[in-house]
């Protein structure tokens, strides 16, 4: 018969067969269930004529088939060379590795452990930031736009650098839709740099982690490491006094949750603050994959947080107001939503990747002070493995296949992995100082499926609570 | 005449959709050699030829970026037609950008020829009248009664403007008067028809099929051509379910209108299994294929992002895929329009496969 390529899911409502090959969820009787079980566990032997011929009616419906890929291999991968030579999409610059901030989580404030690069006093000159708006003006005649953005440290310690790279881009860009943005603590913000940033159409985002007791217990002046909440918020209501259309079109802020605090706790300033009442809020918890200190969670978070999705779940089925959740639920959320609109159009290739690495150097390329090249900024720059090029002598295509070809580090077992269609392991994940590693992603791989299968239990929830109540 | 004998030409912004114009208005004589090419700086293509920039066999013009100084050293300036593909916010773009620039040209006293503007006889001289007369004269059997040439293509982007001029290059050199329908509405530049813009019009399926049947029979009988060539818009066959490509409605409506005696496909792919489109084309259209023009355009669809993208190729490259892919038993020859023995293969054919046809003298 041939093991079929799927995955088996029970609730305390049903049994499920998600179909890797049709890329749906099916649900089964429990008798079906268990055989299918049976079948994956290599026991066809011990399944009954009667089972037998259930599975049998699957296999005709055009489910349970044995499909998988041949090879794992980026679609693209043979397409970089035009990728890089034609359709760059923007290029993230860091103005400088200083800044004015020591957040505790901040992999650039940490000590000597840390195996990331260290704020120093650098600034990037701006003939490097010349050269790498020429390097991607000439690469990017298929791109329909590009954006530039700015990145630290702090980059508003730079702003003079800001005013000069932006101009200089608009004359060689001219013709072609731009878009620039800004990542930013916000503290250096003035009347005549927000004047500039709103002429000039450029987007911010601030950071912005909760109310000042979260807030402060991280993020702190570098000089005498005291609490920045009360001089963002001076900025904030500076925003929303003299700026306020531009603080709802084109501000957004980042906050990230430290899972060790009070989950409500974190919310409750963009659920109270007038000011910043309708604002784009992005939340995430702390990255703490090139950080000395990991994530520890509190028990209160996690039940908070399951309330959470259970509001989550009761606005879904539009019994409850969307403004009532929290912006960290509501991204969870969002989540289920791209998970819902993909849903069904997966197919397995005899040739794939798994999700994950984006178009690298081409989607979101990061130029270091020095101007070397890494897929996106959210990289160890330490690691050589992820430094894909230079301004000066350009891409080195055989470091772009590497991480563009994660999926090729564990082959056999993504192969036979039933998350092949909704994985999202990027290399940045499994970087371990000096390259990529196969016991990093064989490790990431079951943190993964776990990530997959609640989407697809939230999914299937939202059916069953459905059902029920209809019943 | 758009800048000879002493007046020089700027042409901007100067694009891929403008270099088969170009090629076309040199060969003519329309225009001289020493016509400045201004493309914006963000398109980057300055210092390119302008032929080899878009794939195409060189023109032995650089492309430059700089606008205003080259203002000052021409007396005329042809606003070339754009329209993005993709976003509409980089046609707006360039709108914006043109109109100071337009500007700026008629301080400076230039001679302002806008190819926005040119529009072929369909729309002012024959259309509207031809509404009228499709109405009255839909009982009628109407019949186109000159041998007919079709171009279609199997997506956007796969040279089938390049293959109208071609063929109708060839076929004029041969003697033979030919009419000929763009797919653009600038075509009229070149003395083109465009293509009617009913067709793309709220109005019923059946109305357009006597509108356009209509509309081709007052065009023969107006102008007398040996052949009339049509350049269908659009794609013929849907991509996928993400990208549609309109399901090939239009080929089917002008299908309806009337068949042709020989039909080039412009397609961008050299894996398809080409007797399947064929036959597609055969059920669906009611005709077969007599050549296929290999594009120097390939198409990419990235099934992880569900994007689709266009890249150009050299049109030498064409030249060796189809080497490599060459199939001489098959009844389609694979041509390659940038190649000018092809273009001349390419005419024979239709000129023989014509000469089957009632009062078509080879």
């Amino acid at each position: 018969m041939g093991t079929p390529f799927v995955h088996l899911l029970q609730t305390p409502y049903g049994y499920y067969l998600y179909d890797v090959n049709t890329d749906l969820i099916y649900g089964v009787e429990e008798h079906i269930y268990n055989a299918l079980r049976l079948l994956k566990d290599g026991k066809e032997a011990l399944l009954s004529e009667t089972e037998i011929g259930d599975i049998n009616k699957l296999r005709d419906q055009g489910l349970l088939e044995t499909k998988r890929p041949i090879r794992m291999k980026h679609p693209l991968s043979d397409r970089m060379g035009y990728y890089l030579s034609k359709k760059i999409e923007g290029i993230s610059l860091q103005v400088t590795q200083d800044c004015n901030f020591r957040c505790h989580y901040c992999p650039y404030s940490q000590g000597e452990n840390s195996s990331t690069r260290k704020h120093a006093k650098r600034s990037m000159p701006f003939e490097i930031a010349k050269k790498g708006i020429d390097f991607i003006q000439c690469r990017s005649r298929d791109a329909e736009k590009v954006r530039i953005s700015f990145y630290g440290g702090e980059p508003l310690l730079e702003f003079e650098l800001i005013r000069k790279i932006v101009s200089y881009s608009k004359n060689v860009f001219e013709g072609k839709p731009v878009s620039y943005n800004l990542t930013t603590n916000g503290s250096l913000l003035t009347r005549e740099k927000i004047d500039y940033f709103e002429e000039n159409g450029i987007q911010l985002a601030i950071s912005l982690d909760g109310p000042k007791e979260i807030h402060d217990a991280s993020r702190v002046l570098a000089e005498t490491g005291g609490g920045t909440f009360d001089t963002i918020m001076k900025k904030v209501l500076l925003l929303e006094k003299e700026y306020p259309r531009y603080l709802r079109n084109k501000v957004i802020f980042i906050s990230i949750i430290d899972p060790s605090r009070d989950f409500d706790c974190v919310n409750s300033l963009f659920f109270n603050h007038a000011a910043l009442k309708d604002v784009a809020v992005v939340t995430s918890v702390v990255d703490d994959s090139n950080s000395t200190e990991k994530n520890r969670l509190s028990p209160q978070f996690l039940i908070q947080q399951e309330y959470d999705a259970f509001k989550a779940f009761a606005t879904r089925l539009g019994w409850m107001e969307r403004d009532r959740l929290s912006s960290i639920t509501l991204h969870k959320m969002d989540n289920l939503v791209s998970f819902e609109r993909t849903y069904g159009t997966h197919s397995i290739y005899d040739e794939m990747s798994h999700g994950g690495p984006c178009i690298i150097g081409a989607g979101k390329l990061f130029m270091d002070v020095d101007g070397n090249f890494f897929p996106c900024e959210r990289v160890n720059e330490t690691n050589g493995a992820m430094r894909i090029g230079n301004v000066k002598d350009g891409f080195d295509m055989q470091k772009v296949d590497k991480l563009l070809n994660v999926c090729q580090l564990t082959e056999d077992m993504c192969k036979d992995c039933w998350a092949i269609n909704n994985c999202a392991i990027c290399p940045k994940n499994i970087d371990d100082e000096t390259g990529l590693s196969i016991e990093a992603k064989v490790a990431l791989c079951a943190d993964e499926k776990l990530r997959v299968e609640q989407l697809m239990r939230g999914y299937i929830a939202e059916k069953e609570i459905l059902e029920r109540c209809m019943a | 005449m758009y800048g000879v004998g002493g007046e020089r030409t700027a042409v901007y912004p100067y694009n891929m959709d403008f270099t088969p114009i170009l090629r076309e208005l040199l060969r003519r004589g329309l225009l001289d050699t020493d016509v400045k090419l201004i493309s914006p700086p963000g398109w980057g293509v300055d210092g390119l030829d302008a032929g080899e920039a878009f794939g195409r066999p060189q023109l032995g013009i650089t492309i430059e970026s700089n606008l205003r100084s080259a203002l000052d050293s021409v007396q005329n300036l042809i606003v070339a037609p754009f329209i993005s593909t993709g976003t509409k916010e980089a046609t707006v773009l360039i709108d914006n950008l043109l109109d100071g620039h337009i500007h700026l040209a008629i301080s400076k006293g230039l001679n302002l020829i806008d190819f926005r503007k040119h529009r072929g006889m369909d729309s002012s001289e024959i259309s509207r009248p031809h509404r009228i007369y499709a109405e009255e004269r839909a009982k009628e059997d109407l019949r186109v009664d000159v041998p007919v040439v079709f171009i279609s293509g199997v997506m956007e982007q796969v040279n089938k403007f390049d293959t109208l001029i071609a063929i109708s290059n060839g076929l004029t050199q041969n003697g033979y008067k030919v009419c000929s329908i763009g797919a653009r509405q600038y075509c009229a530049a070149l003395g083109m028809h465009s293509f009617p813009s009913f067709m793309f019009e709220p109005i019923g399926e059946v109305t357009k099929i006597e509108y356009f049947k209509t509309f081709l029979v007052d065009v023969c009988k107006k102008e007398k051509p040996d052949v009339l060539a049509i350049c269908i818009p659009g794609a013929s066959v849907k991509f996928n379910n993400d990208f549609p490509n309109g399901y090939g409605i239009v080929n089917y409506l002008v299908s309806m209108s009337t068949t042709p005696d020989f039909s080039i496909v412009c397609t961008n792919s050299v894996e398809d299994d080409m007797s399947e489109l064929d036959d597609m084309y055969l059920h669906r259209f009611g005709y077969s294929i007599d050549c296929l023009v290999m594009s120097n355009t390939r198409v990419f669809y990235n099934h992880l992002e569900r994007e689709l993208s266009f890249e150009t190729i050299d049109y030498r490259e064409v030249d060796q895929l189809l080497q490599k892919t060459k199939k001489p038993d098959s009844r389609i020859p694979h041509l390659n329009i940038f190649n000018e023995e092809h273009v001349e293969i390419l005419t024979k054919q239709i000129v023989e496969k014509l000469g089957q046809t009632d009062g078509f003298v080879v």
